[in-house]
């Protein structure tokens, strides 16, 4: 009997776990039930409230030392490192002489490139800001793409612009006297004068200590200085928008930011270095060395055809940019975005959390299924949610993101593009355009010529409410740089719903396509100035659109922009929106209702001209607007640009819509209606917080993406001889892993490597090779070793995984000998 | 010949005098009416001024917008293959939709008129950056939604303040040198330390190490379903940064009050009641409180009218959806609508008070009379 019990127990036990297992591997959208976003502001209070358990996730970023060497020392805390914000010091370059007269000794060239080994970068990673931060020497982000790309170059530069602040006193020494200002008791002076320098610091972070570091360098090699502290509105005013010939400052303590993963920094050169991109006039008084000026364009307008032609624009344009040097680059910041450790979730390299629209799906909590996260956010609920122009505040795109879906997903760590909503695609690409695959699920072609065919829509008609045909537009026929024929999943129409019932239906990707056409023009009654701006960029590439099936949803997309990563060139009409959210087709046309009567606008602008309010469909003044609108859509079974939707679309399922709507605006009070894996409960705009809740219809697995709930950051180790003999074989031996286990080898793009002799000069360079999981190795041949310098030498190790889109460093001192 | 004095003649004077207080309170009415609202004039125009930097601002904020547009099309794939010149003209259009939308294509001084005028007759508009907290442009409804947890949150905090302090320093002054009173006293100057400072201490103490308490916000995540749990959430939340603003000043204003009513209390006419062996209760209702009232009358309306404004950092240390930090946020963002809105209507309100304080004065105390009528001998 006993026996026969335990039998029992066991069998229920195996069971109950086999129901969990089948439980949790068929869970569907997210692993949590709820998701709590509450404001908490303040970063101290937000580490607090973490350590109580009052809040599992602060998802604002900060660089606070202390607060990040709490997480550190907490063993209940984790963090995620998100780069993406730099420092760099920016000279006025204009002279040699001010309006008034005065000298300005940055306009000389060699100056400002001096200063690049006058300053210590790592000094000021680690003294100024407490370690988050990098030394950074060019305008490339050590965690992306481009980097790795010229690793090599990148390295050279970092080590030939080293500290040597007497390389630097003497070059900025004979360039004064040479310009014929004399040294007068240890302090520069021009025809009598002393050669005043004005930094301009920026007062609210690090930058006012780098304001201080950087002049006193300056005074050390004979300048006077003055610091003056401004907040960024205050300065903005004299660098930025000042005259540069007012001399009214030398130096600025300036940051930038990148809002997401790059994988193609080549616009940045323009940028930073030329007048094209930058209207104010200290950019416009830039007077870039003309090779400088010309490889930037030709990177900013793609003029290569090979990976290996960019490289060396690439190269040669950062060579000349330390030369140039009107602003040099000092630090990448590390911020971190503090967690409880038991939570599990995707947070973007760049973006952080909020900067990526896979964190509901790889939300959890350990191993549990179910259950409610809290999410402390600096602000909640900004500004109105409507995906037309609504906000788009990280703040309220962290929500945002939670409540749609689309077609495709961004990698939070290389940014490139995975297939979701979207089965594949075949891209073909203008024969001589560098474009290269790196995923199977992309199918790409070269041709000579890409002839958009003539019954593809070209461009809407406002007043015929149609579109205009390729054949119309252009009778003499176009040809477009890119094709992309997207291939949607065949189970599109059964498994994505609106959250209110509703099936997925064509009309709700016509409908915000139309509009981004419509909005933009001037004959529209749904006409917004803001938008034609929108359209301008649009029709400048846009060269056609034609859909070869509705159902499965397949269309041809042609244009005259392409990227780098074939994954990248898709254009996805399921989410046309996407940048600010989605929304079906009823919820928009009642928006487009109540801006049509003048009570709602969709953008800010328009809002102001209508005197009207911005529309938001989460809470606030416009629901009333937006319900009255509603009730006169079911009553005369409404459908905007009627002529041509309605070929799409029957009564009965227009009713259909409006009837879901006005169900969930009697259940929820609001209209923010999304696809997404959760779905918005309710918004308390004063107390400022969001309640999401699981979408129960939602159809993907809950594990789909888990792969992205944490970087895989390699670990590198490089061990090899201490000494080797000239014209001996060295082998050296990299072992690459992430947490303690082996680093997939088919995860390892490459492995690249540098001997660096005792000056720092390169002296060998060239690849790896894999030989298992975790484990690479570097052989130096006999005729390597026998040109190697003999003395002391490092071989620098670059790891470059194709999980994560920055590079991991590794290096092994060895001696020479002859 | 001796004239006989009538009713009438008698009377003459009584009309004269009626007449003349109604004339001299009507002229004074007016004057004073006419002051305030020249200093109500006055005050906003210079809040308008200083909040633009006297126009200074509009470079500042022109600057941004450009900047942030240059940035936001600066790695614009569309716009790759326009001429420099195309790209200029694109941005400057946007620049130019964006000034349109801020406001600042008009000069400063037209703009700094409208301000005025539409502040001085209520119609705040809509504000320029800042929203509501439910999404609306309108000035009345960023200042409306935000005024019922100010008002809470001050009014609970204050006005517990305000009584307890009064009624503990009257206890205080009847207890003048005892043990209580040397503590209240050498507690005093830790009202040094402001309201914000103290709520951080009883977060740490109360939310964080002991868990009693939450750490901030108005109400519990989500917020209870039905009224009544709704409300005593608000309570809960209620309790620390109202404890902050009373543990913040009840030791300074039960001694600042302490002291009034001592001195008060030591007049010959109280000394004279004492002898008279009037009760206590008597003697502070009739000799101490009444010739203190206009005093705590005055502050009381202070007050009451302080409450509008918020407290900033406090509001912000406990997360509470404050008009406080509604105002730090407008004049970090340079929202003159919103700013002129706060300031319009504290402006109101204070010069009502002012002028409705003269009124109660009178009433409050027998020693205020308007002008040099007829005295009683």
């Amino acid at each position: 009997m006993k026996r026969k019990l335990i039998v029992a127990l066991s069998l229920l036990l195996v069971c109950a776990f086999s129901v969990g297992a089948l439980a949790a591997t068929d869970r569907k959208g997210t692993w949590v039930d709820e998701v709590i976003i509450v404001e908490e502001s303040s970063i101290n209070t937000a580490i607090s409230r973490l350590q109580a358990g009052d809040i599992d996730v602060w998802a604002s970023t900060s660089s606070d030392v202390t607060a990040f060497n709490t997480v550190v020392n907490d063993p209940n805390l984790d963090y995620f490192q998100v780069f993406g914000s730099y420092t760099e010091i920016t000279f006025n370059p204009v002279g040699p002489f001010f309006n008034d007269g005065r000298f300005n000794p940055l306009h000389n060239m060699k100056i400002r490139e001096a200063t690049n080994i006058l300053i210590d970068r790592d000094y000021i990673a680690q003294e100024i800001y407490g370690g988050l931060a990098v030394p950074k020497y060019t305008l490339l982000n050590s965690s992306f793409a481009d980097y790795a790309r010229v690793v090599e170059k990148a390295r050279e530069l970092e080590l030939r612009y080293a500290p040597d602040f007497e390389a630097a006193k003497a070059t900025i020494h004979a360039e004064m006297i040479a310009m014929g200002a004399e040294l007068v008791n240890g302090v520069w002076h021009y025809e009598g004068q002393p050669v005043e320098l004005k930094v301009l610091a920026r007062s609210e972070d690090e930058r006012k200590a780098l304001g201080e570091y950087f002049a006193e360098q300056l005074e050390k090699v004979g300048f006077a200085t003055t610091v003056e502290y401004r907040t960024g509105a205050e300065a903005s005013p004299i660098w930025l928008m000042g005259d540069p010939w007012e001399g009214q400052w030398h130096v600025y303590t300036g940051g930038w930011s990148a809002p997401v993963v790059y994988r193609d920094q080549g616009h940045i050169f323009n940028q930073m270095y030329t007048r094209r991109t930058m209207t104010q006039p200290l950019f416009q008084a830039l007077e870039p060395i003309p090779e400088l000026d010309e490889l930037s364009d030709k990177l900013y307008r793609k003029e290569f055809t090979t990976m290996a032609e960019r490289k060396a624009l690439y190269e040669r344009a950062l060579e000349l940019a330390f030369l140039d040097s009107p602003r040099i680059f000092v630090v990448d910041q590390v911020s971190f975005l503090p967690r409880r450790a038991e939570i599990a979730v995707a947070s973007d390299l760049a973006g952080g959390v909020s900067g990526t629209g896979l964190w509901p799906s790889t939300l959890r909590r350990g191993n549990e299924i179910g259950g409610t996260i809290t999410f402390g956010s600096q602000q909640v609920l900004v500004e109105p949610w409507n995906p037309v122009a609504g906000s788009n505040w990280t703040f309220d795109q962290l929500p945002i993101r939670a409540t749609f879906d689309r077609g495709f997903m961004t990698n939070p760590f290389t940014g490139n593009y995975h297939p979701h909503r979207i089965e594949r695609m075949e891209v073909t690409v203008e024969a001589g355009l560098p474009v290269s695959k790196s995923m199977d699920w992309v199918d790409l072609s070269f041709e000579d010529e890409i002839v958009v065919p003539g019954d593809a829509w070209a461009e809407w008609d406002p007043v015929e409410q149609r579109f205009i045909t390729v054949a119309e537009k252009w009778p003499e026929g176009i040809t477009a740089k890119r094709k992309s024929v997207m291939f949607y999943r065949e189970d599109l129409y059964d498994t994505v719903k609106w959250h209110d019932g509703s099936k997925w239906h064509i009309v709700d990707a016509l409908l915000p396509f139309i509009m981004s056409f419509d909005q933009g023009m001037e004959d529209s009654p749904f006409y917004d100035p803001a938008a034609a701006a929108s359209l301008q960029t649009l029709l400048a590439a846009f060269r056609g659109l034609k859909i070869l099936s509705i159902d499965p949803f397949i269309y041809e997309y042609y244009t005259e922009s392409w990227s780098l990563d074939a994954e990248q060139n898709l254009s996805d009409i399921f989410a046309v929106m996407y940048n600010y959210g989605k929304a079906p087709w009823h919820t928009l046309s009642i928006g487009l209702l109540a801006e049509l009567n003048g009570e709602l606008a969709f953008s800010a602008s328009k809002a102001n001209t209508l005197d009207a309010e911005w529309l938001g469909y989460q809470s606030g003044p416009s629901l009333p607007i937006l319900d009255k609108w509603l009730d006169y859509a079911i009553e005369n079974n409404y459908i905007p640009y009627a002529d041509f939707l309605k070929d799409y679309i029957t009564e009965e399922e227009i009713a259909a819509r409006y009837a879901n709507a006005k169900k969930w605006y009697q259940e929820k009070g609001h209209f923010w209606i999304g696809d997404g894996p959760m779905y918005l409960e309710r918004a308390y705009p004063v107390e400022k917080m969001v309640h999401l809740k699981r979408f129960e219809d939602y159809s993907e697995p809950a594990d789909k993406w888990s792969m992205f709930d944490e970087p895989r950051v390699a670990e590198v180790e490089v061990n090899g001889p201490s000494r080797v003999r000239a014209g001996a074989e060295a082998v050296f031996e990299v072992a690459i892993s992430f947490k303690g286990e082996p680093y997939a080898i088919e995860h390892i793009q490459e492995v690249k490597f540098l001997v660096l002799d005792a000056a720092g000069n390169v002296a060998l360079s060239g690849v790896g090779e894999g030989v298992v999981d975790g484990l690479f190795q570097v052989v130096l041949t006999p005729e390597q070793t026998a040109s190697l310098p003999v003395g002391s030498n490092t071989l620098d190790v670059i790891v470059l995984p194709t999980l994560v889109g920055g590079a991991t460093f590794g290096s092994h001192t060895f001696v020479t000998l002859p | 010949m001796s004239k006989i004095e009538t009713t009438a003649d008698r009377a003459v004077p009584a009309r004269r005098s009626a007449s003349g207080t109604f004339a001299r309170i009507a002229r004074y009415t007016l004057v004073r009416g006419l002051t305030l609202v020249i200093t109500v004039i006055i005050g906003v125009y210079l809040a308008i001024l200083i909040a633009n930097g006297g126009g200074y601002v509009d470079k500042i904020r022109e600057g941004q917008i450009r900047e942030q547009i240059s940035l936001s099309i600066a790695g614009n794939e569309a716009l790759r293959d326009m001429t420099m010149q195309e790209r200029r003209e694109y941005e400057q259009n946007l620049v130019a939709i964006e000034l349109s939308r801020r406001g600042l294509d008009q000069p400063f001084m037209v703009r700094s008129f409208r301000y005025l005028w539409n502040g001085l007759t209520l119609d705040l508009g809509s504000a320029e950056y800042l929203l509501s907290d439910s999404g609306s442009r309108q000035v009345r409804s960023i200042l409306g939604e935000r005024l019922g947890p100010t008002l809470l949150l001050m009014a609970t905090g204050q006005l517990l303040l305000f009584f307890t302090s009064v009624f503990f320093a009257l206890f205080l002054s009847r207890r003048y040198g005892s043990v209580i009173d040397r503590i209240v006293v050498a507690m005093a100057p830790t009202s040094a330390a402001p309201a914000w400072f103290y709520g951080i201490f009883l977060i740490l103490i109360f939310a964080g190490l002991l868990g009693w308490l939450p750490f901030g916000g108005m109400v519990d995540a989500p917020p209870p379903p039905s009224p009544w749990l709704r409300a005593l959430s608000v309570i809960k939340h209620l309790v620390l940064p109202v404890g902050a603003i009373v543990i913040s000043s009840i030791f300074y204003t039960s001694y600042y009050w302490r002291t009034f009513f001592l001195i008060y209390s030591s007049e010959d006419y109280v000394d004279m009641a004492k002898a008279k062996g009037l009760p206590s209760g008597a003697i502070e209702r009739r000799y101490v409180l009444r010739p203190t009232l206009p005093t705590i009358v005055t502050s009381f309306a202070l007050t009451l009218i302080g409450l509008w404004t918020g407290a900033i950092v406090l509001e912000t240390v406990f997360g509470w959806p404050g008009i406080g930090r509604l105002t730090q946020m407008a004049i970090n963002l340079f929202d003159t609508p919103v700013i002129v809105g706060t300031v319009v209507i504290y402006a109101y309100l204070l010069a009502l008070t002012v002028f409705l304080l003269d009124i109660v004065y009178a009433i409050v105390d027998p020693r205020v009379k308007l002008g040099g009528g007829e005295r009683r001998s």
